[in-house]
């Protein structure tokens, strides 16, 4: 992790970094998705076969990819990894603290299990069919936000979620629909542990080893990656074929590049995810992640037309392919809502005289991301965020006059932001 | 691990020097958080810096020679909650 003193604020808006993030993120997610079902599309092998091998050469890499993102390097005077650029936490390979670390183990855990079902469904179905499946989780997260967050979503960020949600689904509507096997494992172990995994990367991410400074998101990826690892190999050896070794030795020289390139994606992938996440509420960055559902797509044909078959089969069905014209139009608005509904504001506070500590006081109120108290002419700080002008008013301007001691407040509304 | 000193500085911008002032206080590498306001102050910056030598160093030195800024408020934070 680099030092406070090494991480200057953005060039870019906060809004424009997490907006990038979490599409980026999604954008990543479509290229992995593809290169693993163009592995088990074109070579004889098992999915969860192939999910044992490719997870451990992911692991590999990601450990090796780490390891040169920790070299430094001088820039502009000062010394940073070549990492800095993808976390501006990171500094070099290193073993997590303890909090963050015990939420990293619990995450790799349920990742352990989404990734099973994962690679279970992978071997029955194209991109653009098992993106939209991993997108039901936003209602898992949706209700994980209302439960863990500070800020209770608003109707306008409901109405987008669920448009995206709607979307996503029609994107991904196949002639024979889901089964009910697929549909099980889609509602089950798919999504809660993906909800769970979520839930617990950005605990992670959010912990602050001091002020300013959080846990990077590169040792998140190899820590986490090593547990959800053991956890799949644990369900893999029972489902396994008896030649497995043979069938691996055969299959690891064909399958090797496309193993690798999956392996860089999901890392990049989720190293902006997570980045988004300490940024965002779950539900917001995973409905902003699921372009990649729109994205299937289109590289889903284009990959056809290169390796006939290697992509998924893809319908002629003209009605279907309306239902998924409509759902790419659900998903843009739902997103471009969501981006045009962000209202941050800043509150300066003055109090009477005799008033005791009231930061715990004004930090319990929803809406209220950061306290501060003060030195100087005002005496408390809040920076609050919320969907629209008139529920800062009305939900937290409001209680933060109902504080007994508060006597004057200034409220600023910020028009942008850099972080 | 040594206590950093955290602070607010509340600018009051010159009209239409919002963008050129904003450019400079990128450049303070002890600023972690910039935001551009409507109401009583037009940039809120707040700054991380190892002691208040240093605070007064970039208040000083740094922002007060930026051309645009017309008058600024310096407000140590003795204590933060943080989501």
């Amino acid at each position: 992790m680099s030092s406070r003193s090494q991480r200057p604020v953005s060039r870019h808006s906060s809004s424009s970094i997490f907006y990038t993030l979490a599409i980026g993120a999604g954008v990543l997610r479509t290229a992995s998705v593809t290169l693993d079902v163009a592995a088990v599309n074109t070579v004889t092998i098992g999915p969860v076969t192939f999910g044992f091998m490719s997870q451990w050469v992911s692991f590999i890499v990601t450990v090796a990819v780490v390891a040169i993102l920790s070299i430094p390097v001088r820039r502009n005077g000062k010394k940073r990894s070549l990492g800095f650029s993808l976390d501006p936490d990171f500094a070099r390979l290193s073993v997590l603290p303890r909090k963050p670390m015990v939420y990293v183990v619990l995450s790799g855990l349920f990742a352990g299990i989404s990734t099973a079902s994962y690679y279970i469904l992978i071997g029955s179905s194209d991109a653009s069919s098992v993106l939209p499946f991993g997108q039901l989780v936003i209602i898992y997260l949706l209700i994980g936000d209302l439960f863990s967050e500070k800020d209770t979503p608003t109707m306008v960020e409901l109405q987008c979620v669920i448009s995206i949600l709607f979307g996503v689904l029609l994107v991904g509507v196949t002639p024979g629909g889901f089964d009910i096997g697929t549909l099980l494992l889609v509602l089950g172990p798919l999504n809660v542990s993906s909800a769970l995994f979520t839930y617990y990367q950005r605990q992670a991410k959010r912990y602050e080893i001091r002020p300013g400074l959080r846990v990077d998101t590169l040792n998140m990826r190899v820590w986490s990656l090593l547990f959800l690892n053991i956890v799949f190999s644990l369900y893999a050896v029972t489902v396994l074929p008896v030649d497995v070794w043979e069938i691996m030795a055969a299959t690891f020289e064909p399958l090797f590049w496309l193993m690798v390139a999956s392996s860089v994606t999901t890392f990049l992938s989720l190293i902006l995810y997570v980045r988004a996440l300490a940024r965002g509420s779950m539900a917001i960055v995973n409905s902003l992640s699921s372009i990649s559902v729109v994205l299937g797509i289109p590289v889903t044909l284009i990959g056809n037309m290169f390796i006939p078959g290697a992509f998924g089969a893809v319908t002629g069905d003209v009605f279907l392919w309306t239902l998924r014209v409509f759902g790419v139009i659900l998903v843009m608005i739902g997103v471009v809502a969501l981006e045009a509904s962000d209202v941050r504001s800043i509150v300066l506070i003055k109090v009477c005289p005799l008033t005791g500590d009231l930061l715990p006081d004004l930090f319990a109120i929803k809406g209220v991301e950061t306290a501060a108290a003060l030195a100087g002419e005002y005496d408390y700080l809040l920076t609050i965020k919320s969907r629209s002008l008139g529920k800062t008013r009305k939900l937290i301007l409001r209680k933060v006059q109902q504080v007994t001691g508060v006597k004057d407040i200034e409220t600023l509304v910020v028009l942008r932001d850099y972080r | 691990m040594t206590e950093r000193v955290m602070a607010y500085v509340l600018m009051d911008l010159e009209i239409g020097k919002t963008d050129e002032v904003l450019e400079q206080l990128r450049l303070i590498e002890e600023a972690t958080v910039i935001a551009v306001t409507t109401g009583a102050y037009d940039i809120i910056l707040r700054l991380e810096v190892p002691d208040l030598e240093a605070l007064y160093d970039i208040t000083v030195h740094k922002i007060h020679a930026i051309p645009g800024i017309k008058e600024t408020s310096t407000a140590v934070i003795e204590k933060m909650y943080s989501v």
